[in-house]
């Protein structure tokens, strides 16, 4: 009996080694034109993130698309919640925040496509989205662009600088991938 | 190194006795305004005599059915704080001997509501999750003392779990640490539980297109009863019983079985063995 209460009270130690293992890739996503890619700690199970899905799902840019019911699609191998959003309305950054917040996780990371022009105000760079009213600040100067330039870019924006950006603020993100409209 | 030191303490307390308890469900709701239901059927049964370590003779074929159909809910107020309750509803029989003769005893109806309320603390990382739980529970006095092989004993029951749960997208684990103590009841007692459950998991099939998979798990579950009072089968002794588990999810619900095998028994008094046991659940969540 003592062996056996001692191999069972051993278990969590045993098997512990084989859940360290997080296979989930750590390179960056690659946002498509309307994407808007949610990545979120802890998402590893779709019951579990369907809470998540739905709070995504409610908030007023998501444009759901034909193929989805609730225009949110997860992936649990990449922890990533990949939504479509409508140009013509502004992110609303504190609502993907307080939606992952509410359905249990910590948001990490969004990406997104953006297709506009940027300009260049008290040496800060700007991107203005084509379609509405979204800007966004560049966290680092476009190489070979100019102001007034028509570009599109792949841009991803961390949680911390979410955390950190005042209401109403421009928020600042980092390029992936930038280049001209053609 | 947090999961580490969570760990470390579940050993600890592990290894000073064990037995287990398993909350309503434990990956989901996990949102703010989550809410769950789950049908679990479990049929178990037990036709073996046991002494001690060692198995009886039964002559005059003593078995015990006991069927309880469990309704259960969740409900999340936020992550960290969740309401369940479990309202069981039990047929069950038996024969036994008394003075020498095989009598057979009856019991059935609304069994004892369980009423818990799971504190968590989660920890999301990047391509896991992992949280301790803390569940004060309640077991109220509602199951019928009145059949001959009665359904509660009648008494305030408070409980007391401590788990861990780790998910990757690959494997689920579950360590819950469970003690019952029992109160005084009308006529007779049931003795104080300490239980240890572990439920180590196989995320064996996953479709994200259609929102379907496949959970596959070992559990594996050890009790430790005390005698209680003035019962006529004194359950008291140590059981560790493992078996597999399946579970189905669909979108939003879950089907799942669960077949589980004594492999150790140990009675404190002639009783029967511990009761091999077939379930199967069906949950959803809103």
């Amino acid at each position: 009996m003592k062996k056996l209460t001692l191999l069972f009270a051993a278990l969590p130690l045993l098997t512990a080694p084989l859940t360290t293992i997080a296979d989930q890739p750590t390179e960056p996503a690659v946002a498509k034109p309307g994407e808007l890619i949610v990545e979120v700690n802890g998402v590893v199970c779709s019951i579990c993130a369907k809470g998540l899905q739905k709070n995504l799902a409610k908030l007023d840019f998501n444009s759901p698309v034909l193929s989805e019911k609730s225009g949110v699609k997860i992936d649990i191998r990449s922890g990533r919640l990949v939504m479509y959003r409508d140009p013509k309305k502004p992110i609303d950054f504190d609502g993907i925040l307080t939606a992952v917040k509410k359905g249990g996780y910590d948001l990490d990371k969004l990406y997104t496509h953006l297709t506009g022009s940027v300009e260049s105000v008290d040496g800060k760079w700007l991107l203005s989205e084509k379609a509405g009213p979204n800007k966004f600040g560049l966290a680092n100067a476009p190489a070979g662009l100019s102001k007034g330039n028509a570009v599109t870019a792949r841009v991803m924006i961390t949680a911390k600088t979410l955390a950190k950006a005042k209401p109403g603020a421009v928020v600042e993100v980092e390029v992936d991938e930038i280049s001209k409209a053609r | 190194m947090k999961r580490s030191i969570a760990l470390g303490s579940l050993w600890l307390v592990a290894a000073a006795g064990v037995l287990g308890h398993q909350p309503v469900m434990d990956m989901a709701p996990r949102w703010a305004g989550g809410y769950g239901v789950q049908l679990f059927q479990v049929h178990s049964i037990a036709d073996d005599l046991r002494h001690g370590e060692s198995t009886l003779p039964n002559p005059y074929g003593l078995e015990s059915r006991v069927d309880t159909t469990w309704l259960e809910g969740v409900y999340t107020f936020r992550r960290e704080f969740r309401i369940t309750a479990k309202i069981p509803y039990v047929d069950k029989s038996r024969q036994w001997l008394r003075n020498g003769e095989v009598i057979r005893e009856t019991g059935h109806g609304l069994g004892d509501i369980i009423i818990g309320a799971p504190l968590k603390k989660y920890v999301n990382k990047k391509g896991y999750t992992y949280n301790l739980s803390l569940t004060p529970n309640l077991r109220l006095p509602t199951g019928s003392t009145e059949d001959d092989w009665a359904v509660g004993d009648g008494s305030w029951d408070a409980g007391l779990s401590l788990s861990y749960s780790f998910e990757t997208p690959k494997w689920y684990h579950l360590y819950d640490l469970y003690y019952w103590k029992n109160g005084s009841g009308r006529d007779f007692d049931h003795g104080d539980e300490l239980a240890f459950d572990a439920n180590i998991g196989w995320h064996a099939w996953h479709d994200g297109d259609t929102g379907r998979g496949l959970f596959l798990m070992l559990d594996i579950a050890a009790r430790h009863i005390e005698s209680g009072k003035h019962q006529l089968v004194d359950p008291a002794g140590d059981t560790i019983a493992v078996g597999p588990v399946a579970m189905y999810y669909h979108e939003d619900w879950m089907l799942k079985i669960e077949y589980r095998q004594t492999v150790y028994d140990r009675a404190k008094a002639m009783r029967f063995g511990d009761h091999r046991r077939l379930a199967v659940g069906f949950g959803m969540t809103f």
